[in-house]
C-alpha cells in the first residue's frame, strides 16, 4: 500500500511538471494567427483541461482490473462505433474530419480510443495467446482502427496505433518471423500516404531533399531547426520566444517540443524528455511483478512513450513533419485526456495485488 | 522471454531518446551559427523611421504650425457591421470615409484612443495613423507666407524654405519582423540614428500675425 502511494506521488509530480510546462508554452505563444481565441484564454482553458484530466486519472486508476477485463470488448466495439460515427457526424477542423462537436467543446475520439485499443489488443494476446491466428486477428483490428483514422485523414495518429500494435505484439511474445511483416505493412502505409496526398509527398521531399523549397514544403521542418537553434542551451526568456510565436506553425500543439526548446533551451528539453523516461521506468519496474495482466500496463505506458518520442523526433527535425501532439504538454483537451487515460490504465494494472485486495475489502 | 523483450524495448526507447538528444545537440552546438544566419536572412528587414516634423513657433514660443497624429480604424466594406459596433461601443458618431472603394475608415477622437486600441484588437479591426499639419486660423496673407505641407514636404513659403530644418533626418534600423506584423523588441540595430527636426521661430507674435503682419523667419534663433 505504501509502495503504491509512493509510486502515485512520483507519477503525479511528473505529470504536474509536464502539464504546467505545457501551460507555460501556451502562455509564451502570444501570437496565434491560426486560432480564434486569445492566448491567455487558451492557457486558462488548458488549465481547466488539466484539472479535469487529473480527476479522470484518479477515477481510471481506481477501477479494478477485473472490470477492465470484463468490459474491454464492449468498450472496444463502442469505441469503433465512435470512430466510424465521427466520419458521418464529425466536424472538420484543420482539414480533418475527426472531432465531435458539443457546444463549445470538440472531442477527438481517436485520441481517447487509444487506451481502449491498448486494453483490447493486450487482453486479446493474454487470453488467447500469441500464435499466428491471434496475431492476424489483432492486426486486422488494428487495420480497421487505423483505416477509420486514415479516412479522416489523420496519418499521425494512425501511425501511433501502428507503433502501439508493434510494441504490444513484441512485448506479448509474438514470434519474430511474424513481426517482420510489420515493417512491410508500415512501408505500404507510407506509400499509400505519399500516393494519396500531395502534401505527404511534399513533406518527405522537404525532409530528404537539399533542394526543397524552404518557403514551401520544407518550411515547417526548417522552423523546428531554427526554434531549437535560437533556444540554445538555456532558452530565451519566458514570454519572449519570438520565433515560435511568429514563425513556427502550431507552436502550442504540434510543435510544442520545438517551442519549448526555444523558451527553456536544451536543458529544459532534456528535462521534459527525461521525465517521460522516468514515468516509463517507474511503471515498467512495478508492472513486472503484478501478474497475468501486467502486459496492459507495459503496453499503455509504451504507447504513451512512443507518442512522445515521435513528437520529439519530428520536432528535432529527425523525422518528416507529422501532426502529432506532445502528451501532457501540447494544447488540446482530447490529447490531454488521451494521455491521462493511458497513464491511468497503466497505473491501474501495475497496482500490487495487496492494494487490489484492500480495495475489494473496503468495498465489501 | 518476455522480460528479455522488455529489456530490448527499454534499450530501443533509450536509444531513440538518445538520438533525439544528439539531434538537438547537433542543431545547437554544430549548426547554430548557420541556422541563426539563415533566420536573420528570412526575418530581418531594414526600416526607415521618419521623425515628426518640428513646429513653427511665434516669437514667444507658441505653436503656429504643428504636426499631429490622427488615428483611424479601418475595415473592408463587407465588415461595416463591425465598424458600426465599434462606434456604438465607443459612443462616437458613425461617419466612415471610403478609400478607393476597398476600405472604410473611421476617425478616432484622441481622448478615446486607449479604449479604441483595445476594442479594435478585440473586433480584429485594423488601426492606421496619419500625420497632419495643423495651423492656427490666421489671415490669408500670413497663411500664404507660412506655406502648406503635403506628406512632410513644404510646398511654398517658410514651410518649404525650412524643410530640412523642420524635417530632421530619418533613421535607419535593422529589425527582426514577424510575418503577421510586429517586431522583436530586443532586435533593433541602429544603422543611422534618427535626428529630430528643429523648430523654426518667427519674428512676430501670434497677436501680431492675427492683426495682419507678414510672418518672417527669425534667423537668429
Amino acid at each position: 500500500m505504501k509502495k503504491d502511494f509512493a509510486l502515485i506521488a512520483q507519477i503525479y509530480t511528473i505529470l504536474l511538471i509536464l502539464t504546467f510546462s505545457g501551460v507555460m508554452i501556451i502562455y509564451s505563444s502570444r501570437r496565434t494567427a491560426e486560432h480564434d481565441a486569445s492566448v491567455p484564454e487558451l492557457a486558462f482553458r488548458q488549465f481547466g483541461y488539466i484539472i479535469i484530466g487529473f480527476i479522470i486519472l484518479e477515477l481510471i486508476r481506481r477501477i479494478k482490473k477485473e472490470h477492465y477485463i470484463k468490459y474491454a470488448d464492449k468498450l472496444f466495439y463502442a469505441g469503433l462505433l465512435l470512430l466510424f460515427g465521427v466520419l458521418l457526424f464529425g466536424v472538420r477542423i484543420n482539414g480533418m474530419k475527426g472531432w465531435y462537436s458539443f457546444f463549445y467543446f470538440h472531442i477527438q475520439p481517436s485520441e481517447i480510443f487509444k487506451f481502449i485499443y491498448v486494453l483490447f489488443i493486450s487482453k486479446l494476446y493474454i487470453d488467447r495467446g500469441t500464435d499466428a491466428k491471434n496475431f492476424a486477428i489483432a492486426a486486422m483490428f488494428t487495420a480497421i482502427c487505423s483505416a477509420l483514422i486514415v479516412i479522416q485523414p489523420d496519418y499521425g495518429t494512425a501511425s501511433i496505433y501502428f507503433f502501439s500494435f508493434a510494441i504490444i505484439s513484441f512485448l506479448a511474445g509474438v514470434k519474430i518471423r511474424y513481426l517482420i511483416l510489420l515493417p512491410l505493412a508500415g512501408i505500404t502505409g507510407l506509400l499509400l500516404f505519399i500516393v494519396r496526398k500531395q502534401y505527404g509527398f511534399n513533406r518527405l521531399y522537404g525532409f530528404f531533399s537539399d533542394n526543397a523549397d524552404i518557403a514551401g514544403s520544407a518550411w515547417h521542418w526548417k522552423q523546428f531547426q531554427l526554434s531549437i537553434a535560437r533556444g540554445s542551451w538555456f532558452g530565451t526568456k519566458i514570454d519572449g520566444s519570438f520565433w515560435s510565436n511568429n514563425y513556427l506553425p502550431f507552436a502550442y500543439n504540434d510543435s510544442a517540443y520545438a517551442a519549448l526548446h526555444e523558451t527553456i533551451g536544451f536543458a529544459g528539453g532534456l528535462l521534459i524528455l527525461s521525465l517521460f523516461f522516468v514515468l516509463f521506468f517507474l511503471i515498467i519496474r512495478r508492472s513486472c511483478n503484478t501478474g497475468k495482466y501486467s502486459l496492459i500496463s507495459k503496453a499503455a505506458i509504451s504507447t504513451l512513450l512512443i507518442h512522445a518520442l515521435l513528437h520529439c523526433s519530428v520536432n528535432s527535425a529527425l523525422l518528416p513533419t507529422t501532426g502529432l501532439t506532445l502528451p501532457f504538454v501540447s494544447y488540446g483537451g482530447s490529447s490531454l485526456l488521451g494521455a491521462f487515460l493511458l497513464t491511468g490504465l497503466a497505473i491501474a494494472f501495475c497496482r500490487s495485488e495487496e492494494t487490489e485486495n484492500d480495495n475489494c475489502n473496503s468495498e465489501q | 522471454m518476455t522480460n528479455r523483450r522488455l529489456i530490448i524495448t527499454a534499450v530501443l526507447f533509450l536509444l531513440w531518446g538518445l538520438a533525439i538528444i544528439c539531434g538537438t545537440w547537433w542543431l545547437i552546438a554544430v549548426k547554430r551559427n548557420e541556422l541563426l544566419k539563415f533566420a536573420d536572412k528570412i526575418s530581418t528587414r531594414n526600416i526607415t523611421v521618419y521623425p515628426v516634423r518640428a513646429p513653427i513657433l511665434d516669437r514667444n514660443g507658441e505653436k503656429v504650425c504643428w504636426t499631429e497624429w490622427i488615428f483611424y480604424v479601418c475595415c473592408k466594406p463587407k465588415n461595416i457591421r463591425l465598424l458600426k459596433s465599434f462606434c456604438s461601443k465607443l459612443d462616437i458618431s458613425f461617419a466612415p470615409e471610403k478609400l478607393q472603394d476597398t476600405t472604410l475608415r473611421q476617425k478616432i477622437p484622441p481622448e478615446k484612443l486607449d479604449n479604441a486600441v483595445l476594442l479594435a484588437r478585440e473586433l480584429k479591426l485594423e488601426l492606421q495613423k496619419q500625420s497632419v499639419r495643423l495651423m492656427l486660423p490666421l489671415p490669408s496673407d500670413a497663411i500664404m507666407h507660412i506655406g502648406k505641407v503635403i506628406k512632410n514636404n513644404g510646398l511654398w513659403g517658410i514651410e518649404l524654405a525650412g524643410n530640412n530644418i523642420l524635417n530632421g533626418t530619418p533613421g535607419f534600423y535593422n529589425v527582426r519582423v514577424a510575418p503577421a506584423g510586429g517586431f522583436e523588441a530586443d532586435s533593433f540595430k541602429v544603422i543611422a540614428p534618427v535626428s529630430e527636426g528643429r523648430p523654426i521661430y518667427l519674428k512676430q507674435s501670434i497677436d501680431e500675425l492675427i492683426c495682419g503682419e507678414i510672418p518672417q523667419r527669425d534667423f537668429l534663433r
